[in-house]
């Protein structure tokens, strides 16, 4: 099962004759992710390793037929367009691996993606895997780096840093658990898929027993991930923890979503809220994918 | 209210008055003013009493003693000259605004940020009848909001619903004594001044956008009195006209270190470089350079660091799989920090990333800054992909130069106070060691000594790279421009060698930019294809160097203070 992406996810790489779309596509496939085709205007006809490319994603629908996912390895300034043609076409998943996505051109294709039900995971995604089947983005690095990094198994991970979605998984890992589907939702100010949308669908994954959260001071993120655990909507053991605490107000360094706003999203009141709707927050890093194994077993 | 207080890509009010009043809306009569003397010839030609509003990005400036009233040029010359050059909240005042003065009947608030929440994810529009104070003050009631489809825009209707819900039009003529009439005209300029920040929100790529107050004045005028106006950072390339130095956040302006440090960004968009000085007078001793990858496990990282009793000349990240050539302009800037005591990289995370890449970028900077440092403190952790072999080229890197260091591997990332009270020990031997002048001391020994000769340009503790260069009269030399730099092959040096390093490097670390023929390197691919094959990994130089004959050099540019 996993959410989101299994084996069977038919997935379209835009841009895929850059430096990052083809070296991404080739670890992708060899991953086991069915890479079908890629996307970039004016390369039409030509060949990525052992994939066709398109001059757009309408040509690739129509020699392919639907996708399930596509992920845009566009720069930042041009994904806008990118992503609306894959809205366009119907693919019902599109993850933006794309940093420094320009605020107005993510809120206008996040609208209109919206518009269109489609699921956006980021912009600045570092992508989701699910071991041993399948995986979308930067995350994993290479074939061994991703056996090596994420068992298959029965914890969800969202995390809203890169970086850690992996260290999480890991440390998730060594604590002799494996994971479901890991993903990160995207380190830019606004952002698609938030936990709050993707502990639902944890839920409903028979294979997901328990979901660990990597959160991250700034927004309303952990907020309304707990407004779905107290509304009944997520029910399985949840364990967090929230980094920046020691951050001083307004620092933002280079997480451009972590910054307290108008008094929301300090670390404080994100602990707080996620205690009250029952989860665990740990206080240290170190102590999460333990907690998660103890939480297991008392289940 | 501070939706974005610490934005660098900030516009100054008088920046910020001037889109407004491009835009449509009436702002202040006014002007802005450098020196005393403009100020005064300001107030002059205004004939008025006058505002003298120093320009800083903090809020809270009346209290702070940021703005003054004047009624005649003399006095607004003597504010100006009271202001500017001072500082209000820790900026420093290099100009100040001159305006005429108000006569105010009401002030209202208008702003827009941006929120984030799922249910959201759109601008949101703010109209309150309560201006002028902090907005998160003002009570529900007095407070409009409206998020804005930004597909379908923000129209006269939208703005005159939000209006409307807080202040009726017969509440308008009575509030300012007007007649119905007029109160309905004023009513329908309010709600364009809300269609009009929301055109320049638009317009300039906004995060956040504020007037507060709008105001109402005596005569029947919709006036914006101040303005913020924060750019979002990942638009400020689009927007030339904004004069936007460096688009990062902080509560303080971009010192010349940042600025430098934001063209390794600007000029490259592989991957992240982010640089923010902490300390900037290092002198003294005592700092460290701090430089992290990844950035959720850097904050952590920097937070143990202190804990444990360091003090952080920078905060710096390399991030997202930047190239080699990246990495290394970042480290040799934390690098090239007056009098640092030793240097920490803190790689608290499984990066995805080939590590290696790093270690030759680090590499890189070490052998340009630490070769005559003995005994300069040096901590790496580093994991992820290609761990190991990042930690070996590291340990047999660094084993060539003079200095103490410690490596550490992914069975770290958890115990950070251990690497921390590593490095303070460190820190601590070296400083009791009877060390040699540091580079900043050397720097200034030998800026002396070119001026007494005036035969050399002057030695700068950042000029880009020590190699002397050309090797030799009538050398011959290959030059290959990649996209940031150059590679310098001195064949009168490869004469010999049997290596084959550089190929080998390439081939394994890099973007096969190079072939054997006859038992020689050559260049494998056009010449004019290398800005696109070569990945900036920088390996070639250094294995040149290290099992060559140091017949090739990487020549990397950069922007310096």
């Amino acid at each position: 099962m996993a959410i989101l992406l299994d084996e069977n996810t038919k997935v379209l790489v835009q841009g895929i004759t850059g430096r990052e779309g083809s070296a991404r596509s080739r670890f992708m496939a060899a991953y086991g992710t069915r890479i079908v085709a890629g996307v970039t205007p004016g390369r039409g006809g030509t060949m990525v390793g052992s994939f066709p490319v398109y001059n757009s994603v309408h040509e690739a629908v129509g020699r392919h037929g639907a996708f399930d996912a596509t992920v845009t390895f566009v720069p930042g300034l041009m994904v806008k367009e990118a992503v609306v043609e894959a809205v366009d076409e119907g693919i019902p998943l599109i993850v933006m691996p794309v940093e420094r996505v320009p605020l107005h051109d993510a809120l206008t294709l996040l609208a209109y993606a919206r518009r269109k039900g489609t699921r956006v995971l980021g912009p600045g995604s570092f992508g989701l895997i699910s071991p041993g089947r399948a995986v979308i983005g930067w995350i994993g690095g290479s074939e061994d780096f991703a056996n090596e990094i994420f068992r298959p198994g029965h914890v969800g991970v969202i995390s809203r840093s890169g970086g850690q979605t992996s260290t999480l998984s890991w440390a998730i890992g060594r604590a002799g658990l494996g994971i479901s589907t890991a993903m990160h939702v995207g380190g830019e100010p606004v952002v698609g898929l938030s936990p709050a949308e993707l502990l639902p669908l944890f839920e409903s994954d028979p294979e997901t027993h328990a979901v660990a959260l990597f959160g991250e001071i700034g927004t309303v993120a952990e907020e309304e991930a707990a407004e779905v655990i107290a509304a009944g909507r997520f029910t399985k053991p949840l364990a967090a923890y929230i980094a920046g605490a020691g951050v001083r107000p307004g620092m933002r360094f280079s997480h451009a979503s972590a910054i307290v706003e108008r008094g929301r999203g300090t670390a404080e009141n994100k602990i707080k809220v996620l205690r009250e709707a029952g989860a665990r927050v740990v206080e240290r890093p170190e102590d999460l994918a333990p907690a998660m194994a103890e939480m297991l077993i008392a289940n | 209210m501070a939706a974005d207080e610490y934005d660098m890509a900030r516009l100054y009010e008088y920046q910020g008055k001037q889109i407004l009043r491009e835009a449509g809306l009436d702002v202040p009569e006014g002007g802005v003013a450098a020196t005393p003397e403009e100020a005064f010839a300001i107030a002059g030609r205004l004939d008025k009493p006058v505002a003298v509003k120093a320009q800083v990005w903090t809020t809270g400036r009346f209290k702070a003693g940021g703005i003054r009233f004047a009624k005649t040029p003399d006095e607004a010359r003597q504010a100006a000259a009271e202001l500017l050059g001072g500082r209000i909240k820790d900026f420093p005042v290099e100009k100040v605004l001159i305006e005429e003065q108000l006569e105010l009947a009401h002030e209202f608030y208008a702003g827009i940020i941006v929120d984030a929440s799922h249910k959201v994810r759109a601008p949101v529009l703010m109209f309150s009848t309560q201006g002028g104070v902090d907005v998160e003050s003002v009570a529900e009631e007095h407070l409009a909001r409206q998020a804005v489809d930004i597909l379908e825009g923000f129209r006269l209707d939208d703005a005159r619903r939000m209006v409307e819900s807080l202040l009726k039009v017969e509440e308008a003529s009575r509030l300012f004594n007007l007649p119905e009439e007029a109160g309905r005209l004023f009513y329908g300029e309010l709600a364009q001044s809300l269609v009009s920040l929301y055109e320049v929100f638009r317009r300039c790529d906004a995060r956040s956008a504020e007037i507060n107050p709008l105001v109402a004045t005596k005569d029947g005028w919709i006036v914006a009195a101040d303005c913020r106006i924060s750019i979002d950072d990942a638009s400020v390339a689009r927007h030339p006209e904004l004069g936007i130095t460096v688009p990062r956040e902080s509560n303080t302006p971009p010192t010349a270190l940042d600025v430098a440090a934001w063209k390794i960004e600007e000029n490259d968009y592989r991957g992240i470089s982010f640089f923010a000085q902490m300390a900037p007078d290092t002198r003294g001793g005592g700092f460290i350079g701090y430089h992290a990858i990844g950035g959720g496990g850097a904050l952590l990282a920097a937070d143990t660091l202190v804990r444990n009793g360091l003090k952080l000349a920078n905060y710096a990240e390399t991030s997202g799989n930047p190239t080699a050539a990246k990495v290394y302009r970042t480290a040799r800037l934390v690098l090239g920090q007056p009098d640092l005591d030793g240097y920490c990289l803190l790689g608290a995370v499984i990066a995805s990333q080939d590590q290696w890449h790093h270690a030759h970028g680090l590499l890189r900077a070490f052998r340009e800054t630490l070769t005559d440092r003995p005994g300069f403190p040096v901590i790496v952790l580093i994991a992820g992909n290609k761990e190991e072999e990042a930690l070996e080229i590291l340990r047999e890197g660094l084993s060539t130069l003079p200095v103490r260091f410690e490596l550490f591997g992914r069975e770290y990332i958890h115990r950070l106070d251990f690497v921390a009270r590593r490095m303070k020990e460190m820190v601590e031997e070296y400083r009791s060691e009877n060390r040699p002048l540091s580079l900043w001391e050397r720097a200034r020994v030998r800026a002396e000594e070119n001026q007494k000769s005036e035969s050399d340009t002057p030695y700068s503790p950042l000029s880009p790279h020590p190699n002397p260069l050309p090797k030799g009269e009538g050398t011959l030399t290959e030059r290959y421009p990649f996209r940031t730099g150059e590679v310098i092959v001195h064949r009168q040096q490869c004469v010999g060698c049997r290596s084959l390093a550089c190929v080998k490097a390439c081939s394994l670390y890099g973007g096969y930019l190079y072939r054997v023929k006859n038992g020689k390197m050559i260049l494998g691919i056009p010449l004019e294809i290398v800005p696109r094959q070569c990945t900036e990994c920088l390996a070639c130089e250094y294995e040149c160097h290290l099992r060559g004959q140091g017949a090739l050099d990487i020549m990397l540019p950069m922007d310096l203070p």
